[in-house]
């Protein structure tokens, strides 16, 4: 703090010049331009020591190459800000953002002089869609659209609202094969065929298309590839072999019209583009898919290779993972592998009995690209829950640096029947599939806010756009988020007689008794989640019915607690678990294989599940809204105002039990509509790992991904998350007591940089109470170990967090190694350093573990 | 049979989880970040001891890219040396990892000379730089700038076996300059060098292991089949690290191995010490169904400050740290395609607090930090090493505060607690740390306090029950002392069996005075003692994990073998002209287990006020329980039978015998009804599934 008053005067303009900029076009999304033009306009003469300097690179136009490319499309829709356009070739799309003239392919222009890609790759890079597809033994083949229906003219461009509707049959095409024979006797062949082909090389090709069994003297044909098979039936019309003779020759060697019969794996898949104001959306109704019964598709993979950067380009692609991270455009990880990472994590109701590594989740549908000084962003609008975001750099298999989505259409997995010592798996297919759109959203930047902060900005004004948020109250004290554990089950035994008691780690007067304890020491505002309050504590029976816990004090005890945080001004979030049941398996969900979801933990050594150690049961969202409905009948008898959710915001699973099949996306909008249920019961409402979808009905975010997964393939980690929330959502990561590195310090640097809140995790009991139980995890939660430290971060962190508390972050950026610095929109600026010792940023002097804080202008005058 | 089928079935699904998964993140975010082992052998939570802080892949090495580098080093200077084997050269890091120099080439007298895929590296003392230069078989020395000092090729000697390929792996020195090699193929052991280069000897060769089976075979075969078999050879070492005092740390990468980590001296005794709940052999509770089974495979070791020492596992890429004592510390890292994790690491060293990694596959250098609570163990430790116990405990209570699982730790404070003479709070500590070696000891002061505060209320009591006995047994005579004689009645009979096995058993043969009931009565005593002495007997003698305690299996114990041997006795004396009915059977075998009956309480009582030291007492009842019963039941089956004493024994035997055979027959039926009914089931699984 003393240090940042000696700042200078020029350094304090420059902040908020740029931080005004940012501020300001938050108002208007058309013109991303502008804050860069704003703050070069702007006479400052050095920036100051810590500002948000662009991290240089000038502006790139499109290559002489890419405006000839667009030469060769047609307009076919266009608005103010954008004009698409569309070759009608290749199907290759082409938006051109008006503002200043760059153009966005689809495609990549170069891809024909891809030094490094094979053939399949250069098609690959060539299509729009690339498709998966089992075959009846489960296994995967793939289709890409170039080679598979853009080649063979199998697709057709229609008009669509604003934009431009292109239907691909992708696949076999409509059998022509009619005119080999399958089978043809060795006498025929000679005689009808060879005998009239004067080509002796022609006569030999033609008969390794066959094989040749000498016991029946037949020739069969072998498996041939379309345009091999298209080659055959010229030979053999040129040698007067028609499709009568074929069948002939089929039926005389036991071949029926079974033939004709096979399903072929062909495809309709329809893509719509379509301008919306300064965003392209491009969607896929998944209800319009065509798919043969015999070949299910798989998963769809759509603009992979959108606006991808080639090696000359500069940047990085953002992904989702956790808070989110950027992968540096041609980082040479070559070792490592490509980035492909569910949205919302895996899907819960999918067995895996073996678990290698725990990821982030990914939390926002979000993905973005920077190349030079151009960005986009692409938001999985729908579909979101069925999507995952891939990723790759240069090297690999193409010169080019990609990221798109991909979704699932249907789940499979392999059902093992058993007889004795033998076994065989037999594929099991998902048989309800998700019939809406699947909808991915472009949005484009450039100049100074083409970066991570800029992306997170279009992310922002999206949600605000559509959920209408609001940006949260400026309060005078910021939150000291407090969760406390309150009962759970242990497991006992009486003379040998095992038996399972509740036995309380927080009562609802000991959880006063600390709330009582923190006021005392100046902790101004807290809001407490009470986990495990009822039906046996933590791991509760069925939320349907509650009955607050009595070894915590019951519902008199419970009510005295609610009373006591009212009169106090705390906000008071008492915590259920809809979507996992601890306790019976009435609501279930089933697997694939048709038994109950029942997920067990994981043995850390093993990495395997531990059957006997049971988690949860999968709650089949068929049963969620009866669920909410009960626990909100007796909740509202209990006069509490906040609800805690424990994972309604967390996790997304299907179910796919044949009577009541739920797939992923459909969970996704029930979840949805429990969440309005919810919102409408609850003044304010928790929700623990805030998946993109619970965020318009909840206010509050605890255990917000405070970093990424760090996979190989990623360079850095960004706090994506926060950007793109702080102001409107109270955010808080991980407990400060059970954080990774449980170095309270280094939390709080973190909540500074994010804008998150304080937040610890305890419970009253003597710790030893959880040893050597199912609930060991909770290793570190003795409120007294940390007391005392809590109130000193907060004390430290607070004057900081209550003025940024309800604004935006406007600039984030690493200084140097483990040095990082925001701005928020108020243009208070705050520069962290996690290093063990003191780092000199520009002239400025942060010390080891600690911050450095620059205020904007006005604050520092009403403060002073 | 079944079990072949369910291996094939966790085959397939794991191949189909890795096809169609490949990695998944979890759905519930909750799962700790490491575990510790507890006594038990159970992988508790524990907070993260480090974290990945850099990873390097050669291209900010400002050298160009690392390729398959397959060894670490760092020096007492603080210089990191890796051994780039792919490119053929050494890279010489500084502390702030940036390189220093590229040693691809030398001057070796005159001529140009440079590596071929060197596997080993270390920095001597003095700075001078041993190479294991493999391809080019031979030890490369230079001096710290990069300088040529010698080198020595293939060592002659008589003691090597002939056909030996020399491929020197890895070479470290001591402070006199001896050097110790490792060679592929060398199972002799390690090789040992003088400054000069001249070839001395091996150095602790690891045991030789077979399986009886084997040796059988291999006695029994004639020579020509004996040549032709395996030889039994040890396992070869296939790293080492040498501590400051000379000390060799070794590792062997073999299956259940009992001591993978060795710590040798000077003349190649294994001096590690084994003092933690398990040897330091990595993982504990491992299975075989899993994509990576079995036990962990160390790769390489390194000292660490305060007689700590990590070993790397290859196999499922973890690092386990150990003190001095051998207790497990903390365990970090992992296989997978993240930052903090492998994919084939191979070689571990520290650099301060710092652990450091060597990927050898994704050619990639991780340097990992502590975390608070991975600084905290090793202070603690630290401190107590160097004597500072007050810092240490302090540093034992900072780990209980972010780990609630760790035992070491209450045991750390516990020891601190009893130097302090707070015996009943170290008591509770090392309850909590499951050491009943010491908890004893606790106990034992706490004992002599109380007894030494105490002494007259304890005399006064002991005084006052033996007056109590005395009072009552008087009491109880006199009652009785007007009665006409009585002989021992049905109640009393047991009793007065156990002590007069001679005349109880005939009484209650040929006087009718034995009671099915009350044998039964007291076998189920016996159950529900067993379960008491079980669950309440003191802590120094009681070594089961109470809270998994079933009491299902306490009669499993106790009411299977009565039946077993009743039934049994039973079969085999009809056969053999007994005239035991079956009644007297179980009867005399019920009465017979009076003694146990009898001792168990009082056991319980005494074992809750002894000490280890004493427990042997505790034990001598148990045995002269089962001594006792033993003769009670020889005189019961001799009485019932009216057999000799001969016969008695032979039918003794006899019966066990047919109790071995009835378990064998039962295990028969069971697993064929266990068939049938898998049989069914999976038949209703599969209509199931194909309607």
């Amino acid at each position: 703090m003393t240090t940042s008053r000696k700042w200078s005067i020029g350094a304090l303009c420059a902040l908020i010049v740029l931080a005004g900029g940012y501020f300001g076009l938050r108002g208007s999304d058309s013109d991303f331009a502008a804050p860069a033009a704003a703050a070069t306009a702007n006479p400052v003469k050095a920036p100051g020591p810590l500002s948000l300097a662009p991290e240089g690179g000038s502006s790139s136009p499109n290559s002489a190459e890419e405006l000839a490319a667009l030469q060769k499309m047609q307009k076919k829709a266009e608005n103010a800000d954008l004009a698409l356009y569309i070759n009608e070739e290749t199907a290759e799309v082409a938006v051109q953002q008006k503002n200043n003239g760059y153009v966005w392919f689809s495609n990549p222009v170069g891809k024909d002089n891809d030094p490094l890609a094979s053939p399949l790759y250069k098609s690959e890079l060539a299509s729009q869609v690339t498709i998966s597809y089992y075959n009846d033994k489960g296994q995967l083949s793939t289709y890409n659209s170039f080679d598979d229906s853009v080649k063979k003219k199998q697709f057709t461009i229609g008009q669509a609202a604003d934009g431009v509707k292109v239907q691909y049959v992708i696949g076999k095409a409509a059998d022509q094969t009619g005119g080999i024979p399958k089978a043809i006797g060795k006498k025929r062949m000679e005689e009808k065929i060879l005998s009239k082909i004067s080509d002796e090389a022609a006569k030999k090709s033609l008969l390794y298309k066959f094989k040749f069994d000498e016991q029946k003297q037949v020739y069969t044909a072998r498996e041939m590839q379309d345009y091999v098979a298209q080659e055959v039936l010229k030979t053999l019309e040129q040698a007067g072999y028609t499709k009568e003779d074929a069948a002939q020759d089929n039926k005389e060697n036991g071949i029926g019209g079974e033939a004709e019969s096979a399903e072929a794996a062909r495809f309709t898949i329809p893509v719509v583009y379509s301008l919306q104001n300064d965003q392209v959306v491009v969607s896929v109704p998944a209800g319009e898919i065509q798919s043969p019964k015999s070949y299910p598709l798989a998963s769809i993979s759509v603009l992979k290779y959108f606006g991808a950067a080639g090696t000359e380009k500069q940047g990085y692609m953002l992904v989702p993972d956790g808070s989110g991270a950027l992968i540096r455009l041609n980082n040479g990880k070559l070792g490592a592998e490509p980035y492909n990472l569910p949205i919302y994590g895996e899907d819960g109701t999918y067995v895996v009995k073996e678990k290698a590594q725990e990821n982030e989740v990914s939390r926002l549908p979000v993905f973005g690209m920077k190349a030079n000084d151009h960005a986009f962003v692409g938001i999985v609008e729908n579909g979101d829950a069925l999507a995952s975001i891939a990723a790759d750099v240069s090297g690999r298999y193409v010169s080019y640096n990609s990221i798109g989505s991909e979704f699932q259409i249907t789940a499979m997995d392999y059902y093992t029947l058993t007889s004795g010592t033998r076994s065989s798996s037999v594929p099991v297919f998902q048989k309800k599939l998700y019939g809406g759109d699947l909808r991915i959203r472009y949005a484009f930047t450039d100049g100074a806010s083409a970066d991570y902060v800029g992306m997170a900005a279009l992310y922002r004004n999206y949600l605000v756009q559509k959920y209408d948020l609001k940006p949260l109250p400026a309060e005078n004290r910021s939150p000291f988020v407090l969760e406390v554990a309150g009962a759970f089950r242990k497991q006992n035994s009486f003379l040998g007689v095992p038996y399972r008691s509740t036995e309380s780690l927080t009562t609802f007067d000991q959880a006063k008794g600390l709330l009582e304890m923190l006021q005392k020491q100046d902790v101004g505002r807290i809001a407490l989640r009470y986990v495990g309050w009822f039906n046996g504590g933590i791991r509760h029976a069925s939320p349907s019915d509650i009955s607050p816990a009595g070894a915590l004090g019951g519902t008199s005890g419970l009510k005295k607690l609610a009373e006591y945080t009212k009169n106090n001004g705390i906000e008071f979030f008492p915590d259920a678990a809809f979507l996992e049941a601890y306790k019976g398996s009435g609501s279930a969900a089933e697997f694939l294989n048709r038994s109950r979801a029942k997920v067990y933990e994981y043995d850390p050594v093993m990495r395997t599940q531990d059957t006997s150690k049971f988690s949860h049961y999968i709650v089949s969202t068929s049963k969620l809204s009866g669920i909410v409905n009960g626990f909100l009948r007796d909740y509202k008898k209990l006069g509490l105002t906040g609800l805690s959710l424990r994972d309604l915001g967390g996790e997304v699973n299907s179910d796919y039990a044949p009577s009541h099949p739920v797939d992923r996306q459909t969970a996704l909008e029930t979840i949805e509509g429990a969440l309005d249920n919810i919102a409408g019961a609850a003044d304010k409402v928790m929700v623990q790992t805030g998946n993109a979808y619970s965020l318009a009905r909840a206010g509050w975010i605890v255990h917000a991904p405070t970093h990424s997964s760090s996979m190989n393939l990623t360079d850095e980690d960004v706090p994506f998350y926060q950007i793109a929330l702080h102001g409107y959502f109270q955010l808080a990561g991980e407990p400060f007591n059970m954080d990774d590195d449980q170095n309270p310090k280094r939390s709080m640097l973190k909540a500074l940089e994010t804008g998150s809140n304080i937040y610890y995790q305890w419970f009253y009991s003597e710790p030893s109470i959880v040893k050597d139980t199912d609930f060991n995890g909770l290793y570190a939660l003795y409120y007294r170990d940390w007391f005392d430290d809590a109130v000193k971060m907060y004390q430290e962190a607070d004057p900081v967090l209550r003025e940024i508390g309800n604004q935006p972050i406007v600039g984030h950026r690493k200084l140097g190694e483990g040095v990082y610095l925001t701005v928020f929109a108020n243009g208070t600026t705050v520069a962290v350093n996690y290093n063990p010792k003191a780092v000199t940023v520009k002239g400025v002097t942060i010390e080891p573990e600690s911050y450095s804080l620059q205020v904007n202008r006005d604050a520092a005058k009403g403060g002073e | 049979m079944t079990v072949l089928a369910w291996k094939k079935t966790i085959a397939a699904l794991f191949a189909a989880v890795l096809l169609s998964a490949g990695l998944v993140p979890a759905a519930r975010a909750e799962q700790a970040p490491g575990y510790v082992y507890s006594y038990w052998g159970e992988p508790n939570p524990a907070p993260a001891a480090y974290l990945p802080e850099r990873t390097l892949y050669g291209g900010d090495l400002a050298a160009g890219k690392l390729s398959s580098p397959q060894d670490l080093h760092v020096g007492g200077d603080r210089k990191i040396y890796i051994a780039d084997t792919g490119n053929s050269r050494i890279l010489v890091l500084n502390d702030q990892l940036r390189t220093q120099q590229v040693l691809d080439g030398f001057d070796n007298n005159g001529k140009p000379d440079s590596f071929n895929q060197p596997e080993g590296v270390f920095a001597a003392q003095n700075g001078d730089i041993y190479v294991a230069d493999t391809q080019n078989r031979r030890i490369v020395a230079l001096t710290a700038d990069g300088q040529f000092l010698k080198a020595f090729g293939v060592p002659q000697s008589s003691l090597i076996r002939p056909g030996f390929q020399y491929e020197p792996t890895k070479v470290v020195a001591d402070k006199a300059g001896q050097i110790y090699v490792i060679s592929r193929g060398s199972y002799e052991g390690i090789m040992q060098f003088d400054s000069d280069g001249e070839f001395e000897g091996f150095l602790g060769t690891n045991r030789v292991k077979f399986n009886p089976a084997d040796l059988l075979w291999k006695r029994i075969s004639t020579k020509a089949q004996r040549d032709q078999m395996a030889q039994f050879i040890p396992i070869e070492f296939n790293n080492l690290a040498i501590e400051s005092n000379g000390f060799l740390f070794t590792t062997t990468s073999e299956e259940n191995a009992s001591e993978p980590i060795k710590r040798l001296n000077v003349s190649g005794v294994d001096i590690l010490r084994s003092k933690g709940y398990f040897p330091p052999k990595g993982d504990i509770k491992v299975s075989l169904q899993s994509s990576q089974p079995g036990s962990s495979i160390f790769v390489d070791v390194t000292p660490d400050e305060a007689g700590i020492y990590s070993g790397l596992d290859s196999k499922r890429g973890r690092i386990f740290a150990y003190d001095k004592d051998g207790n497990l510390l903390y365990v970090f890292g992992g296989l997978g395609s993240e930052q903090g994790m492998f994919r084939t690491p191979v070689s571990i060293a520290m650099l301060d607090d710092r652990t450091l990694i060597l990927d050898k596959d994704l050619s990639r250098l991780t340097v990992f930090r502590p975390t608070s609570y991975g600084s905290a163990i090793r202070d603690a430790v630290r401190y107590l090493d160097q004597g500072k116990v007050d810092q240490s405990t302090a540093s034992w209570q900072q780990v209980l505060k972010m780990n609630g699982n760790f035992e070491v730790a209450y045991i750390g404070i516990g020891k601190s607690l009893l130097k302090k003479g707070d015996n009943k709070a170290a008591m509770s500590y090392f309850k909590l740390g499951n050491n009943r070696e010491y908890y004893s000891e606790a106990f034992k002061r706490y004992r002599q306090q109380i007894v030494y505060d105490d002494f007259g209320y304890i005399a006064l009591g002991v005084f006052l029950f033996i007056a109590l006995i005395f009072a009552a047994s008087k009491l109880a005579k006199r009652r009785t002392a007007g009665a006409f004689y009585q002989d021992v009645g049905v109640i009393k009979n047991p009793f007065y069996t156990t002590v007069h096995p001679f005349n109880g058993f005939w009484e209650m043969k040929f006087e009718k005075k034995g009671r099915v009931r009350l044998a039964v009565a007291i076998v189920l005593l016996l159950a529900l003692f067993s379960i008491v002495k079980r669950q309440f007997s003191g802590f120094v003698v009681n070594y089961n994990n109470l809270a998994q305690f079933n009491s299902l299996n306490e009669f499993k114990f106790v009411l299977l073998p009565f039946l077993l041997w009743v039934v049994a006795n039973w079969s085999i004396t009809t056969l053999m002209e007994g005239e035991g009915k079956f009644k007297e059977i179980v009867t005399a075998t019920g009465y017979a287990l009076m003694p146990m009956v009898l001792i168990a309480l009082p056991q319980t009582l005494y074992s809750n006020i002894i000490t280890a030291d004493e427990s042997s007492f505790y034990y001598l009842l148990d045995t002269i329980g089962y001594i006792w019963f033993v003769w009670l039941l020889f005189v019961g089956t001799m009485t019932v039978h009216q057999y000799t004493p001969g016969k008695t024994i032979v039918t003794m035997l006899l019966t066990l015998v047919v109790i071995g055979i009835m378990l064998f027959l039962g295990l028969l039926f069971f697993s064929m009804v266990q068939q049938m009914v898998s049989f069914v089931v999976s038949l209703y699984r599969e209509i199931g599934f194909r309607w």
